[in-house]
């Protein structure tokens, strides 16, 4: 059986895209357009890792990333933040709420596949 | 009277005197401000005219930027979908071409083996036989060496083109980051327009047309995104996540080497696998 990957992105593009990156390296995606959406479907995943953005509707990156640190069957998920913003003070913020990488857009593909394949083992 | 007193006379009659020609100058001053305020009342009539008919056009101009975003979203999902049906049948192609290869190459090791059994059973002497022979191998091989060299040419092409698609792949983020730019002029929209209204009610003449603005106040977007390829960004990434998280990022791994595609297949083959059961791994969710 695969490893699964949550993409957690509001723009379908960026999901698409993602899909198609780690499909191409025999992962299993499923994704979520924000991250409301993400705490939903959490639950019923076996999610091996999270990719999310940060600028999202109902409920940002930083929030999600949050929230899944405080939960104890998902504090110790892989969690990678892929945004466009690119502040120190945002990456930092990502970072001290639990993130364990983080990755500007647009992004490379090797560097995401690099990123998931580090974290996932 | 004494000379004093008309002195103090004379100073009030100056100052008196002082005040007329003031008062001339003044009432000029009046006239030239009432003939100015005369003309300035049409003139801000025209203004607030015209302020309020470009805020009633900003839910139109939201709208179509809006419009803008949909479509180049959609449009770009589209493409994505026909470059990775595209260059799974460019896999496909390189794939056979590969296996193509590699029977040919099972085949001349077989005609070696058969080419030793022939010369057991037929015997040196039969020299027409071995001279037709000799001649059919030499066309023959020189047949196989075009294929090869063919096949090897189209390999090459073949991954230049998957190359290419995933340029195309990488440069359709663009989508992503024009989309957050104009949801900020659309929030820029917004404010304008809410200051304009506020200041049309000053004029208390001209109502804004009613007009709901199509900006979704959810919408999220980063004001700085920009479309860069240069990996100084991330290269600030990377060392605040050093910093932060005290791990070294891929550069410091690998020397300042770019992450190849083989550092990424050691680790993929190094990936245990998940015992669930992964019902969503191929479509996507909404």
């Amino acid at each position: 059986m695969h490893k699964i990957v949550m993409v957690v992105d509001d723009s379908e593009s960026i999901r698409k895209f993602l899909m198609f990156a780690l499909r191409a390296r025999g992962l299993k995606v499923v994704t979520a357009k924000d991250g409301m959406d993400a705490l939903e479907k959490l639950p019923n995943e076996k999610v091996d890792l999270i990719i999310t953005d940060l600028n999202m509707p109902n409920m940002d990156g930083f929030e999600l990333v949050k929230t899944i640190r405080e939960n104890q069957e998902f504090k110790e998920l892989p969690v990678i933040i892929l945004s466009s913003l690119s502040d120190e003070r945002d990456i930092r913020r990502g970072l001290e709420l639990g993130a364990n990488s983080y990755l500007i857009k647009p992004f490379d593909q090797k560097r995401i596949q690099y990123e998931v394949a580090k974290y996932i083992n | 009277m004494k000379s004093e007193e008309i002195r103090q006379l004379l100073n009030r009659i100056e100052e008196l005197k002082n005040l007329f020609t003031m008062q001339q100058q003044l009432s000029s001053f009046l006239e030239d401000l009432f003939s100015f305020l005369e003309e300035i009342i049409p003139l801000s009539r025209e203004l607030s005219e015209s302020l309020a008919e470009s805020t009633s056009k900003m839910p139109f101009a939201t709208r179509q930027l809006d419009n803008v975003t949909q479509a180049t979203e959609m449009a770009t999902t589209e493409i994505l979908t026909l470059l990775e049906e595209m260059m799974s049948k460019i896999e496909h192609m390189t794939d056979a071409l590969q296996q193509r290869d590699e029977k040919l190459s099972g085949y001349l090791k077989l005609e070696d083996s058969l080419t030793s059994l022939l010369k057991k059973v037929i015997g040196k002497n039969e020299t027409d036989f071995w001279n037709q022979f000799r001649e059919l191998q030499k066309q023959k091989k020189e047949l196989l060496n075009d294929f090869k060299s063919e096949n090897a040419t189209f390999v090459e092409m073949l991954n230049l083109l998957n190359d290419q698609a995933n340029n195309i792949m990488l440069a359709l983020q663009v989508q992503d980051i024009t989309a957050q730019q104009i949801a900020s002029v659309n929030h820029v929209l917004v404010n304008i327009k809410a200051r304009l209204e506020n200041l049309l009610k000053h004029f208390g003449e001209h109502q804004v047309q009613n007009a709901e603005i199509s900006f979704e106040n959810n919408t999220t977007f980063d004001p700085d995104a920009r479309f860069e390829f240069t990996g100084e960004k991330q290269k600030v990434a990377d060392e605040v996540i050093e910093t932060v998280l005290n791990t070294p990022s891929p550069e410091e791994e690998k020397r300042d080497e770019p992450v190849s595609a083989s550092d990424i297949d050691a680790l993929f083959n190094s990936v245990p696998s998940n015992n669930g059961d992964g019902k969503h791994d191929e479509k996507e969710e909404k």
